[in-house]
């Protein structure tokens, strides 16, 4: 089962650029990216992480670094797991993404819509930053003078 | 009779002469050969070493070079020196059309300078940030995004509307050149030279985050360095495409041209920086980067233009200025011209502005008729 999963990962991975498998040195460890962010996922309930999967791996830890150095996403002390629930029968149920401290306390889910369209996910963009013309105002009559001035000071220093 | 003029007795300044001769490309010799003088003198007379050059001489030199003979006694405030002046292409411009340019562009400091007493600009605010490293490049440049308000998400409708808010002036007129792109001068005048005789919008677009990069970066710094060029155009990348954002959507489809033009669209960046952005934030890799510049050379994109160049707006700081002339302010075209003693001619090259000379002191020229013989 658990290969079926990191089969269809991998599939999507080639149809995805902002999916990518990260390369583990372990080959039971299976780990990927969703743009900069490395996650990894096990069968089992959001408040219950197995505990080998509390810890980061080396590979998490480099691509941490990564997503700070491209996408200044700051995540050093966060942990990211997907968990799979199944029901009875074996069928997904829900998928969570969990995010936890470097402790292994979960201190936030997140429930994926399984409903929704892939495509529905876009990143989000921002409109463009409009400026209006720069502004030239004529000096008050003051002003005007101190300006003279001070371009005389200026010549004759 | 020739025109009696009253003399400001400043003396006599040998920077305006030479400053007029080099904006008029000139060397010392071809100047002296055209006022019947040795170059020797004119050299004498630039250095300072003849301080009261005969008054037929002077006036000899202001009908070569376009300006009235008091112009060579007043007193200069400022002149752009070479130290304050960074040029993209460099290496590859001729000294003597940098030296022109500077020129030009020290005489529309003046023109500015002349214009502060009567209108009031936006205040020159730069963010000065030194570097070493391309991490603090990004961040210098995120720097300036955030100081200027710009956030470090979205694209830039308008550079060259940021850099004159920040009271950076663009000028499109100094040279017609495609020997230099961009030139930039840091100072209490700031500006920036954008060459369009280069016909593409999205270079140009480049060429102020680059020179922009110049201002923010290296601030009393002498650039022309390869190591300062390419941190200049490493700032403009990241100016224009900041890393998160960028990143974030190149990655929502595969790489294709397709693609980069979506990008280009929305970014108004050139696909060049794109793909060279891409390859610095390692979206791609050396293989497909070296490929892309290869197929976009084949293109002839890299020296004749891109297709789907982003639309651009021109220069407007000075424009406006002196569209206000006349209208917002007493002063016309016609007496900052006098003020400054430039001749008319001379005042168009430098400012791009017409001066209409008053009805009644306009030369009547009657035509000579075509007599038939009889």
């Amino acid at each position: 089962m658990y290969a079926r999963e990191c089969y269809a990962v991998r599939a999507a991975a080639e149809k995805h650029k902002w999916l990518t498998i990260l390369p583990e040195a372990e080959p039971l460890r299976f780990t990927f990216a969703i743009g900069t962010i490395p996650i990894r996922f096990y069968r089992g309930g959001a408040t219950d992480v197995p505990g080998h999967y509390l810890q980061q791996t080396f590979v998490e830890l480099h691509q941490q670094q990564l997503a700070l150095q491209i996408d200044g996403l700051r995540l050093v002390d966060r942990v990211l797991r997907l968990a799979v629930e199944i029901d009875a029968t074996g069928e997904v149920e829900n998928v969570i993404l969990v995010e936890m401290d470097t402790a292994g306390t979960v201190t936030e889910t997140y429930r994926i819509p399984l409903d929704d369209e892939a495509g529905k996910v876009t990143p989000l963009q921002l409109k463009h930053v409009e400026l209006g013309p720069p502004q030239v105002e004529p000096l008050a009559a003051e002003e005007s003078e101190a300006e003279k001035k001070n371009a005389r000071h200026v010549r004759s220093k | 009779m020739p025109a009696m003029f009253v003399l400001n007795k400043t003396g006599f300044d040998g920077q305006r002469l030479q400053l007029a001769r080099e904006f008029c490309d000139l060397t010392q010799k071809q100047l002296g050969d055209k006022v019947a003088a040795s170059h020797a003198l004119v050299s004498l007379c630039e250095s300072g070493k003849r301080t009261e050059p005969a008054t037929d001489l002077v006036e000899a030199f202001g009908t070569v070079l376009g300006f009235e003979t008091e112009f060579f006694y007043q007193p200069t405030s400022e002149i752009f020196r070479e130290a304050e002046c960074s040029f993209r292409h460099r290496r590859s411009t001729p000294e003597r059309l940098k030296t022109k340019i500077r020129a030009h562009a020290s005489l529309l400091g003046m023109v500015l300078e002349r214009l502060r007493v009567y209108l009031k600009f936006p205040a020159l605010n730069v963010p000065r940030i030194p570097t070493s490293t391309d991490e603090q490049i990004e961040k210098a440049s995120e720097q300036a995004r955030l100081h200027w308000g710009l956030g470090i998400e979205a694209p830039i409708s308008d550079i060259g509307r940021v850099m004159e808010h920040a009271g950076v002036f663009l000028v499109s007129h100094l040279a017609e050149s495609s020997q230099v792109d961009a030139f930039s001068r840091d100072g209490a005048t700031a500006l920036i030279f954008l060459n369009q005789s280069v016909q593409s919008t999205s270079r140009w677009i480049f060429d102020i985050a680059h020179e922009c990069g110049h201002l923010v970066m290296h601030s009393g710094i002498q650039t022309g360095a390869e190591e300062t060029e390419a941190a200049a155009d490493r700032f403009a990348g990241a100016f224009l495409l900041p890393r998160g954002a960028f990143a974030r959507e190149f990655r929502t489809s595969p790489f294709s041209w397709n693609h980069v033009f979506k990008l280009k669209k929305r970014w108004k960046a050139s696909a060049a920086a794109i793909v060279k952005r891409a390859y610095d934030l390692r979206l791609i890799d050396a293989v497909e980067y070296r490929q892309s510049f290869k197929y976009m050379s084949a293109r002839n994109w890299r020296k004749g233009g891109e297709p789907h160049e982003p639309e651009f707006k021109g220069p407007e700081l000075l424009s406006t200025a002196l569209g206000s002339l006349g209208t917002k302010i007493d002063l016309t075209v016609a007496q900052l011209c006098k003020d400054l003693h430039f001749t008319p001619k001379t005042f168009l090259t430098v400012t791009g502005a017409t001066v209409h000379t008053p009805r009644g002191n306009e030369v009547e020229v009657i035509p000579i008729r075509a007599t038939g013989m009889s």
